[in-house]
């Protein structure tokens, strides 16, 4: 399984997926103006992660601040999982915040609300 | 020698709008105002620039970051609708200001929409003010979960997110500008002074 990174960019975040050192990590800026074409690729890299046989997975988000049209694709992300973990696959979401960011806590008790897969809190 | 035209002459144009401006961005106490055409890169740009004119004032981090959330959804849906216009061919430039008082930021934009826009807009906009912090809150999750990826950002997510992270009402007006098309402002407020709790429901 090939790994898939993507360096920042002023708009757009630091994305590491890497089977190799178990590490699947999201950080930084996400404000793209067309967000699916930046997130669609990924998400098929879940996917194919998944039918590749791997049997979990842990991903955390470390992000500094996301747009709308980012929010609806971690959603898709999460809505992902979430299948994944339906499956029989064992799936941990990481959300990592600084103590005063008030919106990205926000967020995570947003996306927390919505689904049933374990979004922990982790306040830096 | 010089000209004598270009020596001390008066102007053939009429500039002395100049200091009107100048005079005018004062009185209305502006940080910042950009009319023309806008486009992803402006706003990156804007954003930057109007970033450091808050750090000027050592301003708190958890106002700017509001600040920040609530410029690039407004600026987000100029961009998307200055695409549609320039689909149209329609070269229609739309307008941005921030300003700041001693309590408040105030977020303005303002630009072109077609008439038929104008009443699922007032609508949309309309029942967001009509929401409480709650009532937004779940309105942007059910959002969350029943957009289509086209929609470009959520069909009005973006509206939904302003009011939730500045805490404020949204300010609308529209204007007609001829048979078809109408001119959109929008005010938004970010206190400075109280920053807004977050909201948690179950």
């Amino acid at each position: 399984m090939d790994k898939l990174i993507i360096e920042a960019t002023d708009d757009t975040p630091k994305i590491i997926l890497d089977p190799e050192k178990n590490l699947y990590e999201f950080s930084g800026r996400s404000m793209p103006e067309d967000a699916a074409e930046f997130y669609l690729p990924i998400i098929q890299w879940l996917k194919t992660y998944k039918e590749s046989g791997f049997k979990s997975i842990i991903l955390d988000f470390r992000m500094e601040y996301f747009n709308t049209a980012s929010s609806k694709m971690i959603w898709d992300i999460l809505h992902t999982l979430q299948g994944f973990i339906d499956d029989g696959m064992k799936v941990n979401v990481r959300w990592f915040y600084y103590k005063d960011d008030l919106e990205m806590e926000d967020a995570a008790n947003d996306y927390s609300e919505m689904f049933s897969l374990p979004i922990e809190k982790i306040i830096l | 020698m010089l000209d004598k035209n270009i020596k001390g002459e008066p102007p053939q144009v009429e500039i002395s709008y100049i200091f009107d401006l100048h005079k005018s961005m004062i009185k209305h106490k502006l940080l910042l105002v950009y009319e023309g055409e806008f486009s992803q890169e402006l706003t990156t740009s804007l954003l930057s620039m109007t970033e450091k004119k808050i750090d000027l004032v050592g301003e708190d981090m958890s106002i700017k970051r509001k600040i920040f959330y609530v410029m690039m959804e407004c600026l987000q849906n100029v961009c998307k609708h200055s695409q549609l216009n320039a689909e149209k061919k329609e070269n229609l430039n739309a307008i941005f200001m921030i300003g700041r008082d001693e309590n408040e930021y105030y977020i303005y934009t303002g630009n072109f929409i077609e008439y038929n826009e104008v009443d699922a807009l007032n609508e949309k906009l309309t029942k967001i003010n009509n929401l409480d912090e709650v009532g937004l809150k779940n309105l942007y999750k059910e959002m969350l979960q029943n957009s289509r990826l086209s929609d470009r950002g959520g069909a009005g997510l973006g509206l939904v997110d302003i009011a939730r992270k500045s805490g404020s009402k949204l300010y609308f007006d529209f204007n007609p500008v001829d048979g078809t098309r109408w001119f959109y402002s929008l005010q938004v407020k970010i206190n400075r002074n109280n920053p807004v709790k977050n909201v948690q429901t179950i």
